[in-house]
């Protein structure tokens, strides 16, 4: 029981470093190769797990295999344009001018109850207002609306004095101040508790999460129940 | 106070239940393989000397205590394992009916090297863990 019990927490700690290393977009959209490897990857952790009958290290051993041949993958990948293609495979117009194009499904075994489904979820219920539709690489949708069909835009509606977003940084969190991230955002300690007393909140202490927002203003919130109502 | 450490007794929790029904677990199977061990031993010795109502007799006991033991141990050991040890006494049965002094011993020491090995298997050693 114990046994199993420490063989979990290696795995499970080994396979924490491992997706680390393998960088963010391991965790979110994944390309074919390295869907493959994070499949994988927990298939051999959990054999292992389960079983002490099994060396450890034949899973660390495939882990760790997995991981350089991930990191190599990726370099690969990055440097060589043709083996992106390759590997990766390109993005795929499957709409053009607000017409499917069937060859193009036909090649990607893609339905066109399954384009019409992907469209409705992005909010464009009508082939018509679209110009363009890509399926990219990791499996999603991406749509190009006509002009007549998108959103209007800040430059589409000549809004004048409108000021490019600043970066939010964080000023306090869960009660802690950032100092780095203070000096990063320009605010000095005087400012802040300044904005908290004029939210009357009198002791520093009091707050639980600040901002510095992308208008340039601080915002401030209390960790006092009342706040949250 | 409840809300703020709740996820914090749950994980120190687990751990303790973890960390004290094994600590519990392996001295069980440790005793109790012992008292088995013992019991077996007392089969051989009579094996040796060809004594075989005595082995029959001893050989009963030891049964009835692994028939025991044995359902306990199912529930934490590798059923496997079991039935390996359990072919191995059906096979000393058969040996010690017959008298067969080499096929008994050879059975003998098979299945005491199975009673010593399923507590050690799932010891917390370094080589267990790797």
């Amino acid at each position: 029981m114990l046994l199993i019990a420490v063989r979990a927490i290696i795995l499970y700690a080994l396979l924490v470093v491992v997706m680390r290393l393998m960088g963010k977009r391991q965790i979110g959209q994944l390309q074919p190769f390295e869907l493959v490897v994070t499949i994988v990857i927990a298939e051999l952790a959990v054999i292992p797990m389960g079983d002490a009958g099994i060396p450890l290290m034949n899973g660390i051993i495939g882990i760790l295999v997995l991981l350089a041949a991930e990191v190599f993958l990726s370099l690969v990948v990055l440097h060589s344009e043709r083996a992106r293609a390759v590997i990766c495979g390109t993005p795929i117009l499957v709409i053009e001018n607000g017409r499917p194009i069937p060859e193009n499904l036909r090649k990607l075994r893609l339905n066109i109850n399954d384009l019409l489904e992907q469209l409705r979820n992005k909010e464009y219920p009508n082939m018509s207002d679209i110009a363009y539709a890509l399926l990219e690489n990791n499996g999603t949708l991406n749509v190009i609306p006509k002009v007549d069909a998108r959103p209007p835009t800040v430059k589409d509606l000549a809004l004048a004095n409108m000021k490019d977003p600043a970066l939010p940084i964080t000023l306090i969190m869960d009660g802690k101040l950032n100092q780095q991230n203070m000096k990063l955002a320009g605010v000095t300690e005087e400012d802040l508790f300044a904005q908290a007393r004029a939210q009357k909140i009198e002791n520093p202490a009091d707050i639980f999460f600040a901002q510095y927002n992308t208008e340039g203003q601080i915002d401030i919130y209390s960790k006092r129940k009342d706040e949250f109502q | 106070m409840t809300r703020k450490w709740g996820g914090w007794l749950l994980v120190v929790g687990v751990i303790l239940i973890i960390i004290i029904s094994g600590v519990l677990t392996q001295r069980y199977l440790d005793r109790t393989s012992l008292q088995l061990i013992n019991q077996l031993e007392t089969v051989g010795r009579a094996v040796d000397e060809e004594n075989w109502g005595k082995s029959h007799a001893s050989f009963v006991i030891f049964k009835k205590n692994w028939d025991n033991t044995s359902k306990k141990w199912a529930l934490f050991t590798d059923h496997l394992e079991l039935d390996n040890l359990e072919m191995k006494l059906a096979r000393l049965k058969e040996n010690l009916h017959s008298r067969d002094k080499n096929s008994a011993r050879g059975d003998f020491g098979e299945a005491l090297m199975l009673l010593k090995h399923i507590p050690d298997r799932g010891r917390l050693t370094w080589s267990n863990v790797f």
